[in-house]
């Protein structure tokens, strides 16, 4: 059985082989022409949003240039946003790339991310203050996340056409460590029906969905199921993650899972890396339901990603 | 009295404008600035922080209150210098060095306010030093770092060893927080205090003032 086969297994809720490790059984497909935002270097995102890179933090990526706010008031999004069309991207090219980088096809699955859903893109824009006070112009919000789900739910059409990607990953970061930044009926009022349609929307063309969030979220985890998400990536364990995988885990795959506020310290030793690895697996992984790595996708800190994988593959055996 | 209960209230709910109106009405009635302050404004922000803390509201909530709180508390600030009236310490504070996660310590620094304390927002990316040279020129009390990183949260041991080195280490507290900052962490570099939440931070810090 390949990587890929056996990864496919836990998609469909089936017993896999092993644990499937993302830095082994998958690939990510990079499109830097949807320029959500600059990734390695200064720059203007497609929305007017400046980036900027840290000279003193290489590992890190972008991050939007500190005190910037487009507008502070929600209700006149449309005055300074304007969609960017998906279909003016060279997909052929992009395609033609994605071929040379997915050279293991056979073996792995692809995907591709898209890396920040419309609360992280308020926030960009308006500075996350602002945007956090925008939730209670609730109309004009939901407007935006609106439109913004049809702006991405285009990009899943090319992404499938040309890349043939097996699954996507939208990056909206709902929790932090103590709570969700907003209660859970508003974020049902807001975020819940462009989110089911964005989902609908990736499964109707043939790819698995999967939603990024940090932090805790417990109490919309059931929505998240409900709505058809079928993974939830990131799944920090300040969650009560034995109670939710014993509710949900015949219907929601859990992906990342090991928690970088462990692995990513400078003071981590390698046994307290492994040991990680392995609470992780012991609480996400038991028949199968978990496609481990790290919680932030590449660990910040050189050497933890091989550690986890090398963990992972060893401890990972069912 | 109603009419503080009302600013107490409409500040409970984000109502900026309605604040603002009714801190002006209060004063026209003659109510004592420091009176106003303490039983309308710091009172509305008490009850936000105590359900914050207990996980009833969230962020954003606490931001609109906070943003009421400081709409009215602007209209009290002419008049409270005028009666001299001095308030009960001074604090800095910063995220840390490499670091730009600013919700939370913008969240202490409101409550920080909410309680009547001067505070000096050093902003993201603060280096050790500047925490340091700004409470000895300063001469705040009380040095509160943010860390949201495992990466960074180092920094938080250098402002001790630093606040040692500038020989102030016993004339100012050092109080630290942040995701993955701990009450173990705390113990082990040396700090004053640590607290999981904004709301709490503020009570430990005038319980750190009061000695
Ligand atoms: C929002 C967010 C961002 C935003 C920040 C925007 C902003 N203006 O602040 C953006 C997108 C910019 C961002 C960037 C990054 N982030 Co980030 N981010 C988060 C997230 C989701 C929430 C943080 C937050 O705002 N919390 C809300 C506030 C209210 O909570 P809080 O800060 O914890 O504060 C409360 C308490 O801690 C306390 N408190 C806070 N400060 C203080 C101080 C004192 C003195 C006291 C007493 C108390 C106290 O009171 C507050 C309120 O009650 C967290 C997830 C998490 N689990 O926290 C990740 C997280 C912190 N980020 C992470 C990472 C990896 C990054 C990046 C490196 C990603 C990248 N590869 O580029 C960059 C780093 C950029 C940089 N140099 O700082 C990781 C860190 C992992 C680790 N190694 O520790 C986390 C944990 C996500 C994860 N699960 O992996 N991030």
């Amino acid at each position: 059985m390949t990587e890929r086969e056996n990864m496919q297994l836990v998609w469909d809720h089936k017993r896999p082989g092993w644990v499937p490790m993302m830095t082994k059984a998958s690939q990510m497909l990079i499109t830097p022409e949807i320029n959500d935002r600059p990734l390695f270097a200064d720059g203007n995102d497609w929305f007017g949003v400046p980036w900027e890179l840290d000279p003193d933090n290489p590992q890190f990526m972008t991050h939007v240039k500190p005190g910037f706010s487009m507008f502070d008031d929600i209700t006149e999004w449309k005055d300074y946003i304007t969609f960017p069309k998906m279909s003016s991207l060279n997909w052929e090219m992009i395609g033609g790339r994605t071929k040379a980088m997915w050279a293991d096809k056979e073996n792995t699955m692809g995907y591709v991310v898209c890396n920040m859903g419309a609360f992280e893109k308020i926030n960009a824009i308006m500075g996350f203050e602002n945007g956090l006070c925008a939730l209670y112009d609730t109309e004009d919000y939901i407007d935006f996340v609106n439109a913004y789900a049809d702006y991405r739910i285009e990009e899943m059409y090319y992404v499938k056409k040309y890349m043939d990607a097996d699954f996507m990953m939208m990056h909206d970061d709902w929790g932090n460590q103590n709570n969700l930044f907003l209660s859970p009926d508003l974020w049902r009022e807001i975020f819940k029906e462009p989110e089911r349609r964005m989902a609908e929307a990736c499964r109707n063309l043939g790819m698995h969905y999967m939603h990024h969030s940090c932090g805790y979220i417990e109490p919309i985890v059931g929505d998240l199921v409900e709505i058809g998400v079928e993974s939830w990536h990131s799944v920090s364990p300040v969650n009560d993650l034995a109670k939710i995988k014993a509710e949900y885990g015949d219907k929601l795959v859990f992906a990342g899972g090991v928690d970088p506020q462990v692995t990513d310290r400078l003071d981590a030793s390698e046994e307290d890396i492994r040991k990680e690895v392995r609470r992780c697996i012991d609480v996400l992984g038991k028949d199968g339901g978990l496609l481990c790595g790290s919680a932030v996708m590449f660990s910040t800190v050189q050497g933890v990603d091989a550690l986890i994988e090398d963990e992972g593959t060893k401890y990972g055996k069912y | 009295m109603e009419l503080l209960d009302q600013i107490s209230e409409n500040l409970q709910k984000g109502k900026a404008k309605a604040v603002k109106e009714l801190v002006r009405q209060a004063i026209d009635e003659g109510i004592p600035a420091d009176t106003i302050l303490n039983e309308g404004l710091i009172s509305g922000m008490d009850v936000i922080g105590a359900k914050f803390k207990a996980n009833e509201i969230f962020v954003p909530e606490v931001l609109i209150a906070a943003r009421a709180m400081n709409m009215g508390a602007a209209l009290l600030k002419p008049i409270l210098a005028e009666d001299g009236a001095k308030t009960t310490g001074k604090v800095c504070i910063g995220t840390v060095k490499g670091d730009l996660h600013d919700i939370g310590k913008n969240l202490v620094r409101m409550m920080l306010e909410s309680k009547g304390l001067e505070v000096i927002d050093l902003g993201v990316d603060v280096t050790a030093e500047r925490f340091v040279e700004t409470a000895q020129k300063e001469g705040c009390q009380i040095i509160c770092c943010s860390a949201l990183l495992t990466t960074t949260m180092g920094v938080m041991a250098d402002v001790v060893k630093a606040a040692k080195d500038a020989g102030i280490r016993d004339q100012v507290k050092i109080m630290i927080g942040g995701a993955p900052v701990t009450q173990a962490y705390c113990q082990q570099i040396g700090a004053d205090a640590y607290t999981p939440d904004a709301a709490t931070a503020a009570e430990v810090a005038v319980a750190l003032l009061k000695g």
